[in-house]
């Protein structure tokens, strides 16, 4: 039974995205852990990104010291990210008890880390939706600068995904130009590579190796939309037997609210520009800059001087879209 | 020929020649390990002489491996022990820890069929080599220095210690010995790899081993607290004490990352750097701010920088053994204190001064013993007693503007902390975003005369070698040597060591993923120069963001058009490393920024 809406909680179900959880891998394996955020827009694959790399298998494959890891996981589900207190016990649960707790939960979870620290151990937070910390303002500046100090006295990284770059997402000035952020690189999840995308189809459906090719060549890249086909052509008797106009026509209604949904990010301005994309046209070069989150996310494609849309699914709801002025309110 | 005076002559020059040339051709610099197993007669007494072999098959099973890996060559077993011998002290002593933990594992395992426990001494110097084999002193006194340990024990002598600074293993002197068959003492260090207290050391091993409390200095002084008692000569039990333990520091509240590996991309960390031998640049501004900590009467710094220049690493640097023997002439006679006050905005006194107890305790702990009151009176009389013992104590103070902002610090404190700076071998190395003046909750703060007491000393670029050293020293150590690109790698990152750390990453990365050599690149690979971009533009937004109006339209024109007058929003933009002076004027610091500058100005 595939769910599009819920994420890979199975490692062994995660396809593609080598080079990024390799890169990933690299930091938290680094001399000294490195922390990392994980960028990606809305059911882009982040939850099911980092199920896969904070996976204990994984972590012992994947790192030559894989047993001198301690992997954390939290994520926004519960109270977990309503306020540090809440934080702190949940982090508390995860970390292994030393000898008896010491001062408030800030110093609980300072005298454990150090603990694990000296026994050469090393330790990994995964943050899943870290976003909802951030613009959370009952996160005060001194919970960011805690963060980091563990960070910076510690064998101790961060892996936290989110929406946009934590540092746009901040509920409190402070916190947005404290030096927190200065520890994270920042990585882009985008679309998955044509192999992947085939790959990942031929799994969901054990259709054949022609009809995958087609789907994925006309949808992209996106995991997501991938999914939402699958479950689309599975209810058709004989989808390998679809014609080109006939497995579009099935397909545009099914992935066009997800498009929609990523062309609502964009202001207005940035309208005209992606029409003359979806066309083939290349953009005026001062728009462009309306244009970074889908290029960003992977929507958008640069190519030497030009840009163009990931998929011709993508351009072909543009161009109706933004053409006819659904999209736009104009039509 | 000539006569026998002349022969006899000829033949001592001889004789001298050939010595030169043994010593030139056979002989070199080695660290030298001797390990024993402990009752292992008593073993072979027991089980017989198979079940005794089996032993030692097991433990060379365990150890030769652990050996080879760090460099070292067994140079011969003598019955249960072992000799092999290092290129440098360094790895000498990891290995030997590494050992140590793996026989600790071996015994812990419920599966093993033998359980031993190993004794280990190191010693270095020059030793003589004859086909595979070593003699000479150095040889002896490694076997004298390991027969000073006893099972689960490692014991090194002073050169080795001198020679592995950079390894951050706790290594706690244990005090000179002699050592029979030599007439000089040895001063032998203990390596902690277990962790244990001082005072368990000075109950088992130091009494065991040298038979006495270290000679370095005078025995440890119980310092009554209070310059009105005389210091009573043991400890008191009760009221204010503080005593102190004689140098040199082991440094056991370094919260490094321990030893330092040999694998992978050295150019990932983005938070303080924790490892003396990863430190790069900085050498004239450390000999600086040390000449003034160390002047008759310390001088107190004032360190301002921007973000991610390095002043945290900085400051860490300092209170590392390597930054102290180079430049201290009594590194022993100094008490670093780093304490960050990052996540300590919000203080009132009384906590400052719990921190500070805390931190020495943690820091200082085989060295300082406190009990004192943590209020102002508790912190006058650690500083007398640390002045009756001859020390001189450094605070060292990571983000001190968090201290400055928090409105409930009162100036009445910084009067104190000017007061014990005036009084006593004490000073204040602060590190801080601006000048701290303009950094204060009011002013009536800012207008404190303790903000008189410090020098200004900014952090800003590399020095040109300085930024070559760090792209190609690690790069070298880790087999992916970036020197043949030096200059691209250093057009990239420039000499911002925050950027050139990325800039390095980058291609490091590239260079080992596609498995290319340095020297065989003609082109900037597209995916090196995305890398730098995806890592590097937030930074180089909030840069921009966050600069002053006069100061952002100052970079924004520079990158634009290089040149121009020196008008003081780009003196202040070249003083935090944004701008770098070059033959054409003052331009930014890297070709990727300038381009982001020219890109964000369209």
């Amino acid at each position: 039974m595939i769910d599009p809406e819920e994420p890979v909680r199975d490692p062994a179900g995660f396809v593609g995205q080598a080079g990024l959880v390799r890169r990933i891998y690299s930091r938290i394996g680094a001399d000294r852990p490195q922390s990392v955020a994980v960028i990606g827009g809305k059911k882009s694959g982040k939850t099911s990104l980092l199920a896969c790399i904070s996976d204990d298998e994984g972590k012992m494959r994947a790192l030559a010291d894989g047993d001198r890891f301690l992997f954390a996981r939290m994520g926004a589900q519960g109270e977990t990210f309503r306020d540090p207190e809440a934080f702190l016990a949940a982090l508390l649960a995860l970390l292994p008890v030393s000898d008896g707790d010491r001062g408030n939960r800030y110093e609980a979870v300072r005298g454990r880390i150090d603990s694990l620290h000296a026994a050469g151990r090393r330790v990994i937070v995964f943050l899943d939706d870290f976003h909802f910390i951030t613009t959370n303002p009952l996160f005060p500046l001194e919970f960011f600068s805690f963060l980091r100090s563990m960070a910076n006295n510690y064998n101790l990284a961060y892996v936290t995904t989110s929406i946009l770059e934590l540092q746009k997402l901040c509920a409190v000035k402070d916190v947005q130009e404290s030096p927190f952020f200065n520890i994270f690189t920042n990585l882009h999840l985008g679309m998955l590579s044509a192999q992947d995308s085939r790959a990942l189809f031929l799994r969901l459906t054990s259709l054949g190796e022609a009809l995958a090719d087609r789907v994925t060549g006309w949808c992209g890249g996106s995991p997501y939309l991938i999914k939402l086909a699958a479950v689309r052509l599975l209810q058709e008797k004989s989808p390998e037997a679809l014609d080109e106009e006939r497995l579009e026509r099935i397909l545009a209604p099914v992935v066009a609210p997800y498009f929609a949904e990523v062309v609502a990010q964009l202001p207005p301005a940035a309208y005209k520009p992606l029409l003359a994309i979806s066309k083939g046209k290349g953009p005026d070069p001062s728009n462009v800059h309306y244009l970074d989150p889908l290029i960003k996310q992977g929507f958008l494609v640069e190519a030497g001087e030009g840009i163009s849309c990931f998929s011709p699914g993508f351009a072909q709801f543009l161009r109706q879209g933004l053409g006819s002025g659904m999209l736009t309110g104009k039509g | 020929m000539g006569g026998i005076e002349e022969l006899l002559r000829r033949r001592r020059e001889l004789l001298q020649e050939i010595d030169q040339e043994i010593l030139k051709s056979h002989t070199r610099e080695v660290t030298l390990l001797f390990t024993d197993i402990v009752g292992s007669t008593r073993f072979y007494e027991r089980m017989g002489d198979i079940q005794g072999r089996q032993m030692v098959q097991t433990h060379n099973d365990l150890l030769f491996p652990i050996i080879a890996s760090h460099g070292g060559q067994v140079i011969k077993t003598i019955g249960d022990s072992i000799m092999a011998a290092f290129p440098e002290p360094g790895p000498a002593v990891l290995c030997t820890v590494e050992m140590q933990k793996a026989i600790r594992s071996h015994n812990e395992d419920p599966s093993s069929e033998h359980r031993f426990h190993v004794r280990m001494g190191l010693h270095c110097g020059r030793a003589v080599v004859e086909e595979k084999d070593l003699f000479g002193d150095a040889v002896n006194t490694a076997a004298r220095v390991e027969s000073r340990a006893e099972g689960d024990e490692i014991i090194v002598s002073a050169a080795v210690r001198e020679g592995a600074l950079q390894v951050e293993v706790p290594l706690v002197l244990l005090g000179s010995a002699e050592v029979k068959g030599k007439e000089e003492v040895v001063e032998l260090y203990f390596v902690n790899w277990q962790g244990l207290g001082p005072e368990e050391i000075d109950r088992t091993v130091r009494a065991r081993a040298v038979g006495k409390k270290p000679d370095a200095a005078p025995a440890p002084a119980a310092v009554p607290a209070s310059s009105a008692e005389p210091p009573a000569p043991e400890r008191q039990q009760g009221g204010p004490r503080v005593e102190i333990r004689p140098g040199p520091e082991t440094e056991s509240g370094s919260r490094d990352a321990g030893p330092l590996p040999g694998r992978g991309n050295p150019y990932l960390n983005r938070v303080m750097v924790p490892h003396p031998a990863m430190f790069f640049g900085r050498r004239a501004l450390v000999r600086r701010i040390m000449s003034r900590v160390s002047a008759p009467k310390p001088q107190s710094i004032s360190i301002v920088g921007e973000r991610r220049i390095g002043k945290s690493s900085l400051l860490n640097y300092l209170r590392s053994p390597p930054a102290r023997t180079e430049v201290l002439d009594s590194p022993g006679s100094f008490l670093f204190l780093l304490i960050d006050f990052q996540q300590a905005r919000t203080l009132d006194a009384g906590q400052f001064f719990g921190l500070i107890f805390s931190e020495l305790r943690r820091q200082h702990a085989g060295r300082i013993e406190l009990e004192l009151p943590e209020e102002d009176e508790g912190m006058r009389l650690l500083c007398e007693a640390l002045a009756s013992g001859g020390l001189h104590l450094v605070f060292l103070f990571d983000e001190f503007e968090c201290v400055t902002k928090n409105e409930r610090i009162r100036p009445d404190l910084y009067s104190f902390l000017r007061s014990l700076a005036n009084r006593y071998p004490v000073c204040f190395v602060t590190a801080s975003g601006r000048d701290l003046k303009d950094m204060c909750v009011s002013h009536e703060i800012s207008d404190s005369p303790f903000f008189n007491i410090f020098t200004v000393q900014h952090v800003g670029l590399f020095q040109e070698e300085e930024a070559r050293a760090l792209v190609c020293q690690p790069s070298e150590s880790r087999g992916v040597p970036l020197a043949p690109i030096v200059e691209r790698v250093l057009r990239m990152g420039g000499r911002y060591p925050f950027f050139l750390q990325m800039a390095c990453a980058a291609w490091f990365d590239w260079l080992e993923s596609e498995a290319v050599r340095a020297e065989d690149v003609r082109d900037e690979p597209r995916d090196v120069r995305e890398a730098f971009r995806e890592e590097a533009r937030p930074h180089f937004e909030f840069i921009l963001e966050s600069l002053p109006a006069g100061e952002r339209a100052a970079l924004l024109s520079r990158a634009a058009s290089p040149g121009g007058e020196d008008e003081p929003d780009s003196l202040a933009l070249e003083r935090k490393g944004y701008l770098q002076r070059t033959d054409g004027g003052l331009e930014p610091f890297s070709a990727e920024f300038r381009d982001f500058l020219v890109s964000f100005r369209r």
